[in-house]
């Protein structure tokens, strides 16, 4: 399209995929460990692991300004304020007294 | 992040637009995301029906993405390399991936309802088939894309927009990142 | 370098329309209907929206006339009642909302002013931008149908709480109740429209801009739209998800907001304003554009603070997304949450005052001119003080409870919102119309116009400040049955609103006469009738298809005016250096 098309390069994507496979192993080795917490700490620390591998190299956010990246983590920081603002009148409240 | 980037106004219009669609779903997958998560939290005892999710096809389903995700990227470096033969093999797997994606999703849906439980039968399903399914529209919305594009891109038409289908696709991949853990993994 | 090859016959086939648009045979379905020109997506944005203002100022007076004469059938329309007065009622508040302030400020100024003022020729996907508008017609139209259903149009309140909104008894069968359905999906569609339109906006600033123009050199009002689209993107979301669980709520029968199933009805209500609140900056970031040029072409000199009035805008526009839950401070929500979301509200107050402040700072002791568009814009400030601060006293959780759902709160918004969009919008539009359509306004019916919008709307919107401080509810169809708070006095204030209403959509007939008379009769404008600076008036008006015949350069900001020692007292942003 123009010049500047190309300036992001390829990194081995074979070896993201098998990244990705690996740990998804792992994730669900780590579903049947005892300690329930630690086991969702894991479960979810991969996701945004294996998250955070697509983007940068199957999607090639880590050749592209750092602004890119700034409107994704915005997008994330909007979801969790909408979470952090709503919890107080969602999550105490037992279901029987919900308005 | 490497050095070797561009300003942010010398991105191609093209992919920073699909950047802009990404930036938008993330918004409203995130708002989903977070009510179930309320909800989740809130109600303990869903932890029990989450058992009848399976855990398995929905690992399958996640190697299928993956993998499909890879074959789209593949796709990418072809066209950029003019490759039309592997352009055209690689999309059609992507294809074929996605129409995996659903048949699996199908069974495992056709298997719940007979099990009993349907999108009325209690919040937690409701969430599950409402974010399963919105996910599994914008399956199908990727494969719709892909499709055209492929189109093209095996006369060698267009081929850059190998690439913003495919980014669309890498972002119908990561929601189900996440889903997976929320639906499945999580008890 | 392969894309380079695959795309020039493309590029080159854009090329002779570029230079001669006669050359370009164009039949009347792709010129005027299907057009993919940002300047003809701009004026059916713009026409739609005066077709829907006068919709839901139609709606307004029917259900006003209620109010002042409860019983009395409403002359052109008959007898209502109170389904009919919901409805209206809801109607209203969504029309004037979602089909006239956003299309109007932000989809036809963004589609108009975006590329002319950045120098380019067309958005970055015309095609794109096409499908915007059309989305948009479809979501009108089912908004519109929704009238005829049977139980007809929705009738919950704009904001759509459930249970009201979600309950099946409004639901007989599935017809009955389809009006709700309806009202969901056109909603919903037409945040797709303004997502697709938001992209273009976003992608064309960012990537198209001519040389020379960099970012502190763009105008104002180009900064306002942008940042109003990225409000807008990141707000909808969630709503969206929102609106998708109260469908389902309604017609597939799942629970989402159903206490007995486990969910919460305030859920819906954090989705709802979550979006709602943002969405009032949407609709203001783009007037304050509007007054930056204005008011630095109507005084002569230079924008007050540029850099002082962008960082606040940013600021504005980060605690936007922190202050929602000041709508719902009597919806049991969690009393510490209240004490923050007062805080936040009061804060983000600051940085509209410094952007107000800085405005009226470029005015003074500048060679002040006073024409139709110049009257508008000083409109605005001064009749959007009295609701921005009255915004304040509501902001406060302890004086919101008690003024919460009264005609405070209606008088308060009314008093951000009609100086924003209609005083806004017509100042944009007497301001930009010599470009629009390469005649002027008549400016004696311009005067007319102003005078009687400023002073009537005033006349409908004070006394219900007064009412409300009384106690009087606004969601009361008729105050016949609550005798101790239907007053003589209260009753009076309820006539004189409605007066001022019935008069105040009186004077806008001159305004639509002018509009109509003024594209045929009206004195040719020349390229720079304002003498203004930016970008788009170097272009012809109309502008001609592709907008400049040459790629123009930029050599300053725009607001270099009122310069002592050159010949003229302008330098526009096109004209090198002499």
């Amino acid at each position: 399209m123009n010049q500047e098309h190309d300036y992001h390069g390829h990194p081995n994507y074979v070896l993201t995929w098998a990244g990705l496979v690996a740990l998804l192993v792992v994730s669900l080795a780590a579903a049947s460990m005892g300690h329930k917490g630690l086991a969702l700490l894991v479960i979810f620390g991969i996701a945004a692991i294996k998250a955070g591998m697509v983007v940068a190299n199957f999607m090639h956010l880590r050749y592209e300004p750092r602004l890119m990246l700034g409107i994704v983590i915005f997008g994330l920081f909007v979801g969790l304020a909408f979470f952090l603002g709503v919890y107080p009148d969602i999550v105490p409240i037992p279901a029987v007294l919900a308005r | 992040m490497t050095s070797q980037t561009v300003p942010f106004d010398r991105v191609p219009a093209g992919r920073l637009a699909m950047w802009w669609v990404i930036a938008s779903e993330v918004v409203i997958f995130g708002g989903l995301i977070a009510a179930y998560l309320l909800d989740r939290i809130r109600h303990p005892e869903w932890a029990a029906l989450a058992q009848h999710t399976s855990t398995p096809l929905g690992a399958l389903n996640t190697m299928v993405l993956l993998s499909s995700s890879l074959s789209a990227v593949l796709a990418h470096q072809a066209a950029q390399r003019h490759d039309l033969a592997k352009v055209t093999r690689y999309l059609s797997l992507t294809i074929l991936g996605g129409a995996t994606f659903l048949v699996v999703k199908a069974f495992e849906y056709s298997n719940e309802i007979h099990h009993g439980f349907t999108p009325v039968s209690g919040l937690f399903w409701s969430f599950y088939y409402l974010m399963t399914g919105l996910h599994a529209t914008h399956v199908v919305i990727g494969m719709i894309a892909l499709f055209i594009v492929l189109l093209g891109a095996r006369k060698g038409l267009h081929l850059h927009r190998v690439e913003m289908a495919g980014l669309y696709w890498h972002f119908v991949d990561l929601v189900w990142i996440f889903l997976f853990p929320l639906l499945y993994v999580a008890k | 370098m392969i894309e380079t090859v695959v795309h020039a016959p493309e590029e080159l086939q854009k090329e002779p329309a570029h230079h001669e648009p006669e050359h370009h045979p164009a039949s009347f379905w792709s010129r005027y209907v299907f057009s993919t020109d940002h300047k003809m997506i701009a004026m059916q944005y713009c026409v739609t929206s005066i077709v829907m203002v006068i919709v839901g100022g139609f709606l307004a007076y029917v259900f006003r006339w209620q109010l002042a004469h409860p019983g009395v059938p409403v002359p052109l329309f008959g007898k209502i009642d109170p389904n009919i007065y919901n409805t209206f009622v809801t109607m209203h508040g969504t029309i004037m909302i979602f089909w006239v302030a956003m299309p109007l400020l932000l989809a036809a100024f963004g589609n108009f002013l975006i590329p002319p003022m950045i120098g380019t020729r067309d958005m970055a996907f015309p095609t794109l931008n096409m499908l915007s508008y059309w989305t948009f017609f479809i979501s009108t139209v089912l908004l519109l149908a929704s009238f005829f259903v049977p139980g007809g149009a929705f009738g919950g309140g704009w904001t759509a709480y459930p249970p009201l909104s979600a309950d099946a008894y409004a639901r007989t069968d599935f017809w009955h109740g389809l009006g709700g359905d309806l009202w969901i999906l056109a909603v919903a569609l037409e945040f797709v429209a303004f997502l697709m339109g938001g992209i273009n906006f976003l992608v064309t600033t960012i990537s198209m801009r001519a040389p020379g123009l960099t970012w502190m050199r763009l105008p104002m009002v180009v900064w306002m739209i942008v940042i109003a689209t990225l409000i807008f993107m990141f707000s909808v979301g969630p709503l969206i998800a929102g609106a998708v669980m109260l469908l389902l709520d309604r017609v597939a029968g799942t629970g989402f907001y159903n206490p007995a199933t486990g969910g919460d009805p305030i859920m819906f209500q954090h989705f709802f304003w979550f979006f709602g609140h943002p969405e009032v900056y949407v609709i203001l970031l783009p007037t304050l554009g509007f007054l930056a040029e204005i008011f630095t072409t109507f005084s002569r000199k230079p924008l007050f603070g540029y850099k002082m009035i962008l960082t606040s805008t940013w600021v504005a526009a980060g605690l936007s997304f922190i202050v929602w839950a000041h709508h719902q401070f009597i919806a049991g929500i969690d009393p510490r949450m209240s004490t923050f979301f007062s805080i936040t509200t009061i804060l983000i107050s600051v940085p509209f005052a410094v952007i107000i402040f800085s405005l009226m700072a470029t005015l003074f002791q500048g060679q002040i001119e006073l024409p139709t568009p110049m009257l508008f814009a000083l409109g605005v400030v001064a009749e959007f003080l009295i609701g921005g601060v009255t915004g304040i006293y509501l902001g406060a959780s302890a004086f919101d409870i008690y003024a919460h759902d009264t005609y405070f709160v209606v008088a308060h918004f009314h008093y951000t919102l009609i100086p924003v969009v209609i005083f806004g919008g017509a100042a944009a539009i007497y301001y930009w119309y010599p470009k629009f359509v390469g005649r002027m306004l008549d400016e004696r019916l311009g005067k007319i116009h102003f005078w009687g919008t400023a002073v009537f709307f005033n006349m409908i919107f004070l006394p219900l400040f007064w009412t409300g401080m009384m106690g009087q509810h606004r969601r009361i169809f008729s105050y016949e049955a609550f005798p101790s708070l239907n007053t003589p006095l209260a009753h009076n204030l309820q006539v004189v609103a409605t007066t001022g209403l019935i008069l105040m959509a009186l004077f806008q007939i001159p305004f639509l006469i002018n509009l109509v008379r003024s594209a045929r009769h009206g004195r040719p404008a020349g390229r720079n009738p304002w003498k203004a600076n930016s970008l788009e008036w170097a272009c012809e008006s109309p502008p001609p298809h592709g907008n400049f015949p040459t790629q123009p350069e930029v050599y300053r900001w725009p607001y270099e005016y009122g310069m002592p020692d050159s010949a003229q007292d302008f330098r526009p942003q096109w004209e090198a250096c002499p």
